[in-house]
């Protein structure tokens, strides 16, 4: 067990938990996007910065493992201005398209960008437009949406364990393709639809359909 | 290699000065006469390479200096002229001596057009992995593209040097860093050419022929 202080919390991990772990454990939220428990860490949406005591810089939560006696801050100045920084890159290349886009209302990146994103945008080059892809009968497809968090192709290695989605291209001319030019078939393609933290793959049978704030549940 | 083996490690971290021993190999490039690779001993004066390498090209005025290649700080000429190439010198005058690829450029050179290349090629070389230099490499290009192309506004400096500390350390590796750190130097050292570019659209300095 380590012992660490979140925000000013003191607690007690398993050896070999992550800071993200760790203030999961401490029920803090720590805003991320390609973070997901079930996954492999990739640490490349770079939205949980946090501040890490005697690091020059902030490290990413998800990536960094807790160490003795550690001190982490989620919320300082430091972390908050690394966080809404990244925030900002992620949303000049969005097309913010939120009113037309199924995945309002149920959107991390929506979410997330009330919290972290600014009133206006300073960017006021041309956007990048990505065509989108045929993934089949039940996924569809928004792929200038996309934040590239690599969720979707490490659920189809990790745990479908069919290398059917991946990324292709370098710097701002990467994006997601099928493996290579085939349409999505495993049956459990459908999760990549929920696993997508923006409106890039959507469900294609519910499309258009309702908005999740005026759906309501059904007891079983 | 040889050398070292026959003379041993103690004689070769002695050719040096304290704290920057033995000898470093350097790139020289750019507006020089005789550009190429110079093996001379660390703390050896910026003035006695440049000889080395011929002087500057048509007799021309040297203006600035990469001192470590094209990622690290650029570093106007009356201060490259007075430091010595070593790791603690170069340091103390405000950049890093990096892989030791000095590039020189001479009085003929546009900073804003020099920046646009170096911008381009990070824009370029970025993977795309991560947020912060996937997409600031390439929203630094296009800013630096308008400004040399006359369609820069005066806010938009700070808004790169802004970008550039939004970049700089919160990547998974250093290409961030490496396309912030130029950004910087350049607008701190030649802001006033930036700013003749934003104002004039045009450039200050005489095109090179």
């Amino acid at each position: 067990m380590l012992e660490i202080e979140i925000d000013g919390k003191t607690l007690e991990v398993p050896d070999g938990s992550t800071v993200m772990d760790a203030a999961n454990q401490a029920g803090i939220y720590v805003p991320h996007f390609c973070y997901h428990k079930k996954l492999s860490i990739a640490a490349n949406c770079r939205m949980c910065l946090v501040q890490v005591e005697k690091a020059p810089k902030p490290l990413p939560a998800c990536a960094t493992p807790v160490t003795k006696g550690m001190k982490v801050w989620t919320h300082s100045a430091q972390a908050v201005d690394a966080q809404k920084g990244v925030m900002e890159f992620l949303l000049v290349n969005h097309p913010l398209d939120c009113p037309i886009c199924d995945q309002g209302g149920e959107c991390q990146l929506q979410d997330l960008a009330v919290g972290y994103g600014a009133s206006g945008s300073r960017y006021e080059e041309d956007k990048r437009v990505v065509g989108n892809k045929d993934l089949g009968p039940l996924i569809s497809t928004d792929m200038t949406r996309c934040i590239h968090c690599t969720r979707c192709v490490r659920f189809g290695q990790e745990v479908a364990g069919i290398m059917e989605l991946g990324m292709i291209g370098r710097g701002e001319h990467s994006e997601i393709i099928t493996f290579v030019g085939r349409t999505v078939d495993s049956e459990l393609s459908g999760n990549v639809i929920d696993l997508c933290p923006v409106g890039a793959l959507t469900s294609k049978p519910f499309r258009y359909s309702a908005r999740t704030w005026n759906s309501r549940a059904i007891p079983r | 290699m040889p050398w070292i083996i026959a003379n041993g490690g103690e004689a070769f971290l002695n050719l040096g000065r304290p704290n920057n021993g033995g000898t470093k190999i350097f790139s020289v490039s750019g507006d020089v006469a005789r550009p190429g690779n110079y093996e001379v001993k660390l703390g050896t004066p910026f003035a006695k390479l440049l000889e080395m390498a011929g002087g500057m090209r048509g007799g021309r005025k040297l203006k600035a200096v990469i001192p470590g290649g094209s990622s690290m700080p650029v570093l106007p000429a009356d201060i490259m002229m007075a430091t010595d190439m070593d790791f603690d010198s170069i340091a103390k005058a405000g950049s890093m001596l990096g892989s030791g690829a000095v590039i020189v450029m001479d009085e003929t050179r546009c900073m804003v057009k020099s920046l646009l290349r170096l911008s381009y090629f990070y824009y370029e070389e970025s993977c795309g992995q991560c947020t912060p230099c996937r997409e600031g490499t390439g929203w630094l290009y296009r800013m630096v593209h308008r400004i040399e192309h006359g369609k820069g506004k005066s806010e938009d400096l700070d808004l790169l040097n802004n970008l550039a500390d939004n970049i700089q350390g919160r990547t998974i590796c250093a290409l961030g860093d490496a396309a912030a750190m130029p950004v910087r130097a350049f607008i701190k050292h030649y802001r006033d050419e930036f700013q003749h570019h934003i104002d004039h659209k045009k450039c200050l300095v005489a095109p090179y022929i």
